[in-house]
């Protein structure tokens, strides 16, 4: 009972294994940074026995940018199209976020109709994310034919942003103190017919992901990430939720989100499944809270100019799809920023995947590691400091 | 929830500011992690020389910074002990900032984004650091005879969670709450901190678990029910044991105890101030709550075949039922009693039996201690020990020892018992003794010396030299020519699908030794039905472990003394002598753990 083996592989942060027979031998097995179900490059090593994850080392630091640093040399205002590069899912989000800490700093008050427009091309970007890691699951699971079907329907989604702005992907329709375009009654009226086709689709998809047995038997009970251990791994967004607790940033109401009404959609199962059906059933609420916000959207201006540059520091966060978004600026009163932190919620969620694989097995891989939603790029946007 | 009118982005995120240095930072994040607040991220900010960091956490909707400022060549304690979300944070500012951060769980080692021979991330090897990682059961975990999970239970209650604390030690030890006041903890004599004299008291700590678990409830539920029928003889904490664990994996049990309630050894020998009768019975109802168990008292069993017929399995934990004799002249005399019956009288039939003035116990064992204790209480100036050997071969704890001479009881070592001359006042004679060669055991043998017999005149004289086991002949089953009865590996009888364990097997042993027999056994018999058995005791994998990164100070600190009643009320009442921890006491205790089951 006493005999311990040198691991040579670290465990996970957060759980770690142990060797009681010294005749036992355990493998190594490399997944990424190069993998077929891997969307961007992570590299997480696995330690295994026969099947049986025992321990993972997560290694990041394939793709980081510079972001953080590009936005200390940029022009404060022009940081805004910057910061939406740094997720190309949902971009738009990056960049209202932002703003809202500059105009935070330097006290600019937004006209609420820009408000509106902000949640709502919030909820745009929050609909096809989820579609998209939707249809990118049912092909990590191996349903492809429901990958291609969903794909095909959030097509409709990126006709919209092109309507709106004239681009498929980024929308940049954010400025600081408001907003650049406008919703008219004519845009309002191709939202609301879209929408309402689209939401007949997804609708049609309900039996699917809530009876499925083939989805079903692939996630329900896989990655249990326990309610008790959420909090305190840090877990954010549809992983936490799916755990049973009610932790929304939306629920503070920052945008239009505080007028709009909305109960965070919980599951109680802890598993790969509830972390699903909550992104499926946020997809849904997406169709309502953009409807209402249309219905509700008074009219005015969208843009308050500022004059002032930023001075001071500011905390902001939002709701991203994938869960509570970060931003820490600091501004010194001159056009530059002396700081931005960027903190994406799947850099969040990743000591709770460590968790959530330990004890499966190699085939549910796949799914565990697509239900934290992972956006690998947004993650490592870290600032390199130029030796001085 | 909060839904204010549209005012401002981001309703209060007014910017509860806090400033701390390298130093005290593990004290504020342990205030700050008390207060349940969640980990975000850290900023840091570069200023040249020096360094500022801000730590970002979320107390309900706020958002609390924590700014630490520091020289960049100053070693900073990582909080990923306190905030495991913390290590890719850290790790990236050790990568980018060229900070050294001490303690980090887990350390990549600076290759976590970027390192000096990969130029380009391109480049980047696609292998991790390996830093080895080790696991232990913890020392305490090792010396416990039934391998009760002292590490975590007391990081559990280090967390502010006594209830998960209880139920941790109830895998392997079904009455923790007893075992909190008489165990003799073994697992502090294995802790680290015993090399400067202050182990961790993790017999209090337990204690303090089950003081704050209403009603001794447990979270464990009985599995469905296999429809297997087995008997426990006994209802010692070995028969209870068993009886929980068996029940928790479906089985019907019916325990038979011989007396009126459970308890056994635990009930008629361990003395009130010690152990308070009314939460053993507490104790030993909610086991048998949680496993549906039936309970036959007054049911004494004589004869196993009308139980063999009825029964799938018999578990025997009879325990030691007679006493060792003194085998010298006069020892029937009146006025001698048996330190059993002296302390069945007190605290069983709640007598209080007239000792006289002065007393002498006969016998170095922690019932001989008791015995004498007991005395005190009851009324005796003058209470004197005598055993043959000297205090370093006494079987009694050293705890033990230290409680009875502070309650002003005499030891004599080196003199063994000659004759007893009956009259009032009884004379015992006496005589000394020397050490010679090592015996069987190991301890020094005692060998009279001729010539040295002295007498002194007591009251009243107790012996306690030992308990025996004795069976009834019917039971059929091989015994030893001590009488104990003979087991295989697997704790069966020479009749099939007969089991015995605790005292009966091993003589008296430890309450924790005996409840160690009664989960083994309930594992084996769960098995022998082609059940999974209880759980073996393993290290919980999942639960998040990390050496504190001020090691130093943790070391340095003393240990919590705990709050006792005062001699005067001591003996002059039977209440119970330590009155336990409370929270603070608690908490301070259990955070003085080094948690060295984890990479030592």
């Amino acid at each position: 009972m006493k005999h311990f083996v040198k691991l040579t592989v670290v465990g996970g942060a957060i759980g770690m294994s142990e060797i009681s027979n010294k005749t036992k031998k355990y493998s190594v097995l490399p997944f990424g940074p190069q993998h077929p179900v891997l969307p961007e490059p992570v590299h997480l090593k696995f330690l295994v026995d026969e099947e049986k994850i025992v321990d993972v080392l997560p290694n990041l630091g394939y793709v980081h940018r510079g972001i953080e640093r590009g936005c200390e040399l940029n022009d404060y205002k022009r940081n805004i199209y910057l910061t939406e590069r740094v997720c190309g899912i949902c971009n738009f989000i990056h960049g209202a976020t932002y703003s809202a800490g500059i105009e935070k700093i330097t006290d600019t008050e937004v006209p609420i109709r820009a408000k509106y427009l902000r949640s709502i091309w919030s909820e745009l970007q929050r609909l096809q994310s989820h579609l998209l890691w939707l249809g990118l699951f049912a092909d990590a699971i191996g349903f492809e034919s429901l990958f291609m079907q969903i794909w095909r329907d959030r097509e409709m989604v990126l006709s919209l942003n092109e309507k709106t702005n004239g681009h498929r992907i980024h929308l940049e329709t954010n400025l600081i103190g408001g907003a650049r375009k406008d919703i008219d009654e004519s845009l309002a009226k191709v939202y609301k017919e879209d929408l309402s086709v689209l939401r007949k689709k997804v609708e049609a998809l309900t039996p699917v992901f809530h009876k499925d047995p083939g989805i079903k038997q692939k996630c329900e009970g896989k990655g249990i990430l326990p309610k008790s251990k959420a909090r305190f791994l840090g877990a954010v967004g549809p992983v936490i939720r799916g755990s049973g607790l009610k932790e929304d940033i939306r629920m503070t109401g920052y945008e239009a989100y505080g007028q709009l009404d909305f109960e965070p959609i919980v599951y109680n199962g802890e598993d790969a499944y509830s972390r699903m059906l909550v992104r499926f059933d946020e997809t849904l609420q997406a169709f309502d809270l953009i409807d209402k916000a249309l219905k509700q959207m008074p009219e005015g201006p969208i843009l308050n100019k500022n004059t002032k540059f930023p001075e001071g520091s500011t905390v902001v966060r939002s709701e991203q799809p994938r869960g509570e978004l970060f931003y820490y600026l600091e501004g010194n009163g001159t056009n530059k920023l002396d700081r931005c932190k960027i903190r994406t919620p799947t850099a969040a969620n990743i000591p709770p995947l460590v968790n959530m694989l330990i004890g499966y097995e190699v085939p549910d891989i796949p799914t565990i590691v697509h239900s934290i939603d992972p956006c690998i790029s947004c993650t490592e946007r870290i600032v390199y400091l130029k030796e001085k | 929830m909060i839904f204010l009118a549209i005012q401002h982005y981001e309703i209060k995120s007014k910017l509860d500011d806090l400033k701390t240095t390298p130093s005290e930072i593990s004290l504020v994040i342990n205030e700050l992690k008390s207060q349940n607040v969640r980990f975000l991220t850290i900023t840091a900010l570069d200023q040249d020389e020096s360094i500022e960091l801000v730590y970002h956490f979320e107390k309900g909707i706020d958002v609390i910074n924590l700014h630490l400022k520091s020289l960049k060549k100053d070693v900073i304690p990582s909080i990923t002990s306190v905030f495991p979300a913390a290590f890719i944070a850290e790790n990236e500012l050790q990568d980018l900032f060229k900070l050294k951060i001490s303690g980090i769980n887990v350390d990549l080692g600076g290759k976590s984004i970027k390192v000096e021979d990969s130029p380009t991330t391109l480049l980047k090897p696609a292998v991790g650091p390996e830093p080895p990682i080790l696991r232990f059961y913890g020392r305490c975990r090792e010396e416990c005879p039934s391998m009760v999970n002292a590490p975590k239970y007391i990081r559990q209650i280090a967390q502010g969670d006594p209830i998960a604390a209880y139920n941790t030690v109830l895998e392997n030890a079904a009455l923790p709450a007893c075992l909190g006041r008489v165990c003799f903890a073994p697992c502090q004599e294995g802790c680290r901190q015993e090399k400067n004299d202050e182990p961790i008291q993790i017999r209090l700590l337990k204690r303090y678990a089950a003081d704050n678990t209403p009603a001794l409830k447990s979270k464990f539920k009985r599995s469905k029910s296999s429809g297997k029928k087995i008997a426990i003889v006994g209802g010692g904490p070995s028969g209870v044991a068993c009886a929980f664990y068996l029940g928790l994996m479906g089985h019907n049990v019916t325990l038979y105890e011989k007396t009126s309630k459970c308890g056994g050894a635990m009930l008629w020998g361990i003395p009130k101030y010690r152990l308070p009768k009314d939460i053993l019975e507490l104790e030993v109802q909610a086991r048998f709550k949680d496993a549906g168990v039936t309970f036959k008292p007054n049911s004494d069993i004589t004869d196993l075949k009308p139980l063999q017929k009825e029964y799938d399995a018999i578990y025997l934990a009879l325990g030691a039922s007679g006493s060792s004799k003194l085998m010298i002249e006069g020892e029937n005399s009146e006025g001698v009693y048996d330190f059993r019956d002296v302390l069945r009288m007190v605290n069983v039939e709640d007598k209080t039996p007239n000792l006289g003035k002065s007393v002498a116990v006969i016998g170095g064992g922690n019932s001989s201690i008791d015995a004498a204790r007991v005395a005190r209480r009851l009324g005796a100036d003058k209470v004197t020990m005598y055993y043959r050997r000297t205090e370093k071969e006494m079987p009694a704890s050293p705890l033990e020892i230290h409680g009875a001479i502070a309650e002003g009881v005499n030891f004599e070592y080196l003199v063994g018992p000659l004759k007893i001359n009956s009259g009032k006042p009884l004379k015992l004679m006496l005589q000394d003794m020397k050490l010679g060669e090592p015996d069987a055991s190991g301890r020094r043998r005692p060998e009279p010396i001729p010539g040295s017999e002295f007498t002194v005149e007591v009251d009243s004289i107790i012996t306690a030299i030992g308990q025996t086991v004795g069976i009834p002949s019917d039971f059929g089953v091989q015994v030893t020519r001590y009488g104990t009865i003979v087991v295989n590996d697997n704790y069966e009888t020479s009749i099939k699908g007969v089991y015995a364990g605790g005292d009966v097997v091993f003589g008296p042993k430890s309450v924790i030794e005996a409840l160690r027999d009664g989960k083994k056994v309930a594992s084996v018999i769960d098995k022998s039905f082609n059940g999974k058995g209880w759980p073996e005791p393993s290290i919980d994998m999942t639960e998040f472990v990390a050496r504190p990164s001020n090691l130093d100070e943790i070391k340095t600190q003393e240990k919590v003394e705990c709050r006792e009643l005062s001699l005067e009320a001591r003996i002059l009442s039977f209440d119970e002598v330590e009155l336990g921890f409370n929270v603070d006491e608690a908490l301070r205790e259990a955070n003085r753990c080094w948690r060295c089951d984890w990479n030592e």
